[in-house]
């Protein structure tokens, strides 16, 4: 027994020290997650101190694990090559850079707020990502010149964070409650609709993303 | 959606009413699942954001029903047809690849009507291995389905083939499991676990549901045909027994846990008469009330059950 529970211990740690090239695109998120992973550790260190009952669950969990690998493998992999993204849009683009800095800040303060999983803002700021590099690519090449609207980017957020938690999260607030944390604009429901409906189609309706945390 | 003739309703489908149509250019018959938007003034229902994305994930599995495609149309209704401008309906259609009936009306179609007769042994047999095929790919791939009934279970009658259907209540499940919606499962093929406020479950639930599917298609009826969940529960208990500390550790906690009449087991092998022995060790491993015990749907496929079945056509 102590040494599956050493073992599956041992795992955990191993699974969150993996680097994943998503992480590298969201160095907004990049203290928030770390804070997660410490997190996590005390949780696994908590666990050591529980009863028998955790103990079982944890070997129980090590099998079920351990019995999926080589299926479940090939799933991630095959999952985490559908998102990766480009971080060319940024570099060259200041303006949207900071409009994007400004959208994830949001998404995390409204991801606080409402007690929202990781995973729900890992989730929109991929979805937010993925979005403004594909629309962004669209209009380079109609040689648009619309593209810099700081509050599309903001509206994008607003639609990316309630995709995102109506995908993972058991309650999601209204759209009119979402936009309660500070913020330059205020969106009506049917404008954030309509915003959903872009945001999915562009993305082809691809909504689960390989993290970290299903490690 | 010019491209598609519709040609008659068919049914509900979790949030939607579900059409069968002709695709024009191909003449090939498609089911269209249709959510009206606005019905949800804010947006998108989770229930069709899930049930697209899992289909996406999971479409390659001959054992899933196959997701064509998504269609986002905006409907003029008649009566603004001549205003200048007209105040549209945002409709989204999932086209389905059609199959002809479900398991439901398969197994009413052999209690009721003018030839009742009970399904062959291995044509449950069969039906059985790939739902059993199903369920594997849906954990394999990290998804819940969560809502597996016999309705949900789409049926080529003609070829024998079963495909599941109906993820809008699936999700992906991640590690550590987290509190999910505890209003999920028709309440007939709704695990234990979940009927006694556990939040924290994972693929026991589908395999549970699995099990009671697979007595249904033996007996032709409801295995635990409650119409309440205290009812649910009573039902179960009087056949499998009232859970204890011993058979199922940590049952007393579980949050709507309350003192029972303490039932003893039942015979399993009698309520469901016409099946032998593999058949009801296996159903008994799909109904153990430790959900870490409930065999899983991979370890299903490979037991003895099915050594009689010729596995090459799957």
């Amino acid at each position: 027994m102590p040494l599956h529970h050493h073992l599956f211990l041992e795992e955990t740690k191993m699974a969150h020290r993996y680097p994943k090239p998503l992480l590298d695109t969201l160095y907004c998120l990049e203290d928030h997650i770390h804070w997660e992973e410490e997190e996590q550790v005390d949780y696994n260190e908590y666990s050591n101190t529980t009863t028998t009952n955790t103990n079982s669950s944890n070997v129980v969990l090590l099998e079920h694990d351990l019995f999926w690998d080589h299926e479940e493998l090939p799933s991630l992999l095959a999952k985490e090559h559908q998102n990766q993204l480009s971080n060319t849009l940024l570099q060259n683009n200041l303006v949207l850079a900071s409009s994007r800095e400004e959208a994830v800040e949001w998404i995390l303060k409204v991801n606080a707020r409402y007690s929202f999983s990781t995973l729900t803002a890992v989730l929109a700021v991929n979805y937010l990502d993925r979005f403004l590099f594909s629309f962004r690519f669209q209009n380079d090449n109609n040689d648009n010149n619309n593209n810099n609207n700081p509050w599309l980017t903001q509206l994008s957020a607003v639609a990316c964070l309630s995709l995102a938690a109506k995908f993972e999260e058991t309650h999601v607030p209204l759209f009119i409650d979402l936009q309660l944390e500070e913020s330059k604009y205020l969106f009506e429901a049917k404008t954030v609709k309509r915003m959903e409906i872009l945001v999915l189609s562009t993305l082809g309706w691809k909504m689960i993303l390989v993290t970290p945390l299903h490690s | 959606m010019e491209k598609y003739e519709k040609l008659e309703k068919v049914g509900e489908g979790t949030y939607g009413k579900v059409y069968k149509a002709r695709e024009k250019a191909s003449g090939s018959l498609v089911a269209l699942k249709k959510t009206r938007l606005e019905m949800d003034e804010e947006g998108v229902p989770p229930t069709a954001l899930r049930e697209v994305s899992l289909l996406q994930l999971l479409s390659q599995s001959i054992y899933i029903v196959r997701l064509l495609s998504v269609e986002h149309v905006d409907k003029v209704p008649k009566s603004q047809k001549s205003s200048s401008n007209p105040l549209t309906k945002p409709i989204l259609y999932l086209v389905f690849e059609y199959l002809d009936t479900d398991l439901k009306k398969f197994i009413d179609s052999h209690r009721k009507g003018p030839n009742p007769r009970p399904l062959p042994p291995p044509l449950i047999q069969s039906f059985l291995f790939q739902l059993c095929k199903g369920v594997a790919h849906c954990h394999s791939h990290g998804v819940l389905h969560r809502d597996l009934k016999p309705q949900n279970l789409l049926l080529d009658q003609h070829k024998g083939i079963l495909k599941i259907a109906d993820l809008g209540l699936g999700r992906a499940f991640t590690v550590p499991l987290k509190s999910y919606t505890h209003e999920i499962v028709t309440l007939w093929y709704r695990a234990p676990e979940v009927l006694l406020g556990s939040t924290h479950y994972s693929t026991g639930v589908d395999i549970w549901s699995v099990g009671c599917i697979f007595a249904e298609m033996v007996r032709r009826q409801a295995l635990f045909p409650g119409d309440s969940e205290f009812q649910q529960l009573i039902h179960i208990f009087k056949m499998l027994g009232t859970p204890t500390e011993e058979n199922w550790p940590g049952v007393t906690s579980l949050r709507d846990w309350h003192v029972y009449p303490r039932w003893e087991p039942q015979s399993l092998a009698k309520n469901v008469p016409s099946l032998g022995p593999d058949g009801v060790d296996l159903l008994s491993k799909m109904l153990k009330y430790n959900p870490s015990e409930r065999i899983s749907a991979k370890a299903a496929l490979d037991h003895p059950y099915f050594d009689s079945l010729d596995k090459s056509q799957f």
